[in-house]
């Protein structure tokens, strides 16, 4: 680490910590937690900033949010899954309420489904990316984002189409 | 078109939370955590070491990816490196970011002059097309002019010590390079046109050679004539199962990486929890009395996570397993304290065995390399021995282990 680098990253840092915070939460579902995976992953990136800086920090970070997220689940093991959410009324929801219906969907998922969910759809990333992402097999990302995507069918009829035409992609 | 992604992307950007302060700090805590490892490398003493140096294109390239046939190292080629006398702990954490400082003011002195006195311990590469080898004297030996190969990029296992860690066995382009770390000779290893990319000692004079399915164990004489081609083929196995073929000192068996089983003495026998993970860095297991210890993920769908299994050679069935998951592990290079890896790594491996029960695992984390000795019959692990920190060179670290430390 060279102090000189320090600049560079505290404003990358600054720049990004919000939108990470962000997307570790909807990893998470926790804000606390999602707030100590973001400053655990920073301090590995100012770590090793003369390698990151040029290369794609955001990834690093995501790599070690989604990973630190599986594990901590795994270690505390205290999580199941949610099988009835909130019951919505059938058909398109309102202007403006998707978003708490996808939330909601959401909140119904697994660490792991959630997390390939995630990956997958937010991050756009392919199932070896995301498998290499989670450390796990892609045989397990491909049944964990079925299951994901059956469960937001399930509790965002709305989306039924969306869902059909990413299961097919 | 509203899709999928764009809902969750809209999700993300208006999820409502207060402003984070989570920047704040991480670089002071970065600038700590680097000091310690530092001050904990710098106190830290060596015993037996190999490092193997190789450039990022060896490094990245895969099995299929064969680099050109190198030039075999001759006498002129290997060197000497000087470095801080030390002794007491066997294995070293000497390496990381004080090793490149090493090799700045680095003495050559011809390696036969200063034959290494002990068994060496693991390999990790520093440069381009070099294999660096730390001695229970704490000296430093150079090879240069060496391709090392490294299973899919992953940075555990790229060669194998002998057991007593005179001798290095490396897979190169085509063929396999054995060089005798004590008197400076080479011999390149005919393993019959396959394309090695895993190597293991069985016992002190032979070597197997691992190729996809095909495993071949070879001779290798006690005193090695430069440049003279090893060829002898003890036994030639293509595994009837499709499996990799590991030797052990115990007997032969086979590890199928589709159907879980072990095959012992032709018979197969049932391993219903695990089958090993072909994204590993490479099928080869290590071996104790009666007992040989896999990396493995569960078969079937869990959310168990990948691991390391100790399966008796007898019955086949596990006898223990180590989860690669909430480590808490006691870190004798930072003070002694307990630290925990709270992440499942992408890579694991055994390296080594150190004793009747021991392990020695290697783990690549999104950090670097841990290397950890785990006691399977206490279901304990007995502590950090090696801490590399890859990120500063990533893709050009290769880690093996001897066996038979004393």
């Amino acid at each position: 680490m060279r102090e000189q680098d320090r600049g560079s990253f505290e404003e990358w840092a600054r720049a990004r910590q919000q939108q990470l915070v962000r997307t570790a939460y909807l990893v998470t579902g926790d804000h606390h937690r999602a707030e100590d995976l973001v400053q655990e992953a920073l301090v590995g990136v100012a770590m090793r900033w003369d390698t990151l800086r040029d290369g794609n920090p955001d990834a690093w970070v995501r790599t070690v949010v989604y990973r630190a997220n599986v594990s901590w689940w795994r270690k505390h093991r205290r999580e199941v899954a949610v099988e009835q959410v909130p019951e919505r009324a059938a058909g398109s929801p309102p202007p403006g309420e998707s978003r708490m219906v996808i939330e909601d969907a959401l909140a119904g998922l697994t660490t792991k489904q959630r997390a390939v969910l995630l990956l997958r759809f937010l991050e756009d990333l392919s199932v070896e990316e995301t498998a290499a992402v989670l450390g796990v097999s892609t045989g397990t990302v491909k049944k964990q984002s079925s299951v994901a995507l059956q469960r937001l069918r399930e509790h965002a009829p709305h989306l039924h189409d969306l869902i059909l035409a990413e299961e097919a992609r | 078109m509203n899709e999928l992604r764009d809902e969750l992307r809209s999700l993300a950007d208006r999820v409502d939370l207060p402003p984070t302060t989570a920047a704040e700090g991480a670089w002071a805590m970065a600038r700590g955590r680097v000091r310690r490892r530092r001050a904990a490398a710098a106190a830290g003493v060596a015993a037996a070491a190999v490092v193997a140096a190789v450039g990022l294109q060896a490094m990245t390239s895969g099995p299929d990816e064969i680099q050109p046939a190198p030039v075999p190292p001759t006498r002129d080629s290997l060197l000497d490196v000087a470095s801080e006398p030390v002794a007491g702990e066997r294995l070293d954490p000497l390496l990381g970011q004080a090793l490149p400082e090493r090799l700045e003011d680095r003495e050559v002195v011809p390696l036969a002059k200063e034959p290494l006195d002990g068994p060496a311990a693991y390999a990790v590469g520093v440069g381009k097309r070099e294999v660096l080898v730390l001695g229970s004297d704490g000296r430093y030996r150079s090879i240069i002019g060496l391709d090392v190969i490294v299973n899919g990029g992953h940075p555990l296992r790229s060669g194998s010590l002998s057991p007593d860690a005179t001798m290095l066995a490396l897979p190169q382009p085509g063929r396999l390079l054995v060089i005798d770390l004590l008197d400076a000779s080479t011999a390149p290893v005919d393993a019959g046109g396959i394309s090695t990319t895993d190597v293991a000692w069985v016992d002190e004079d032979t070597v197997a050679v691992y190729a996809g399915r095909l495993v071949r164990t070879v001779d290798v004489p006690a005193d090695l004539s430069d440049g003279d081609a090893v060829t002898a083929m003890r036994a030639t196995v293509s595994d009837p199962v499709g499996g990799n073929l590991p030797v052990t000192g115990s007997g032969t068996i086979a590890w199928q990486p589709e159907v879980p089983g072990l095959v012992v003495d032709g018979e197969e026998v049932p391993v219903p929890s695990l089958r090993p993970a072909t994204s590993l860095s490479g099928p080869v297991p290590v071996a104790g009395e009666g007992w040989v210890a896999v990396a493995g993920e569960p078969i079937e769908e869990s959310d168990l996570p990948r691991g390391v299994a100790v399966l008796d050679t007898a019955t086949g069935r596990p006898r223990a397993f180590l989860p690669m998951d909430a480590l808490d592990f006691f870190d004798e290079t930072s003070e002694g304290s307990i630290r925990t890896i709270d992440y499942s790594p992408p890579s694991v491996a055994p390296l080594a065995v150190d004793g009747d029960t021991t392990v020695v695992v290697g783990m690549q984390t999104v950090y670097g390399v841990l290397v950890l000795r785990w006691d399977w019959a206490a279901d304990e692990l007995t502590g950090l021995v090696a801490e590399e920190d890859t990120s500063e060179a990533p893709g050009n670290t290769a880690i093996s282990w001897g066996a038979g430390l004393p």
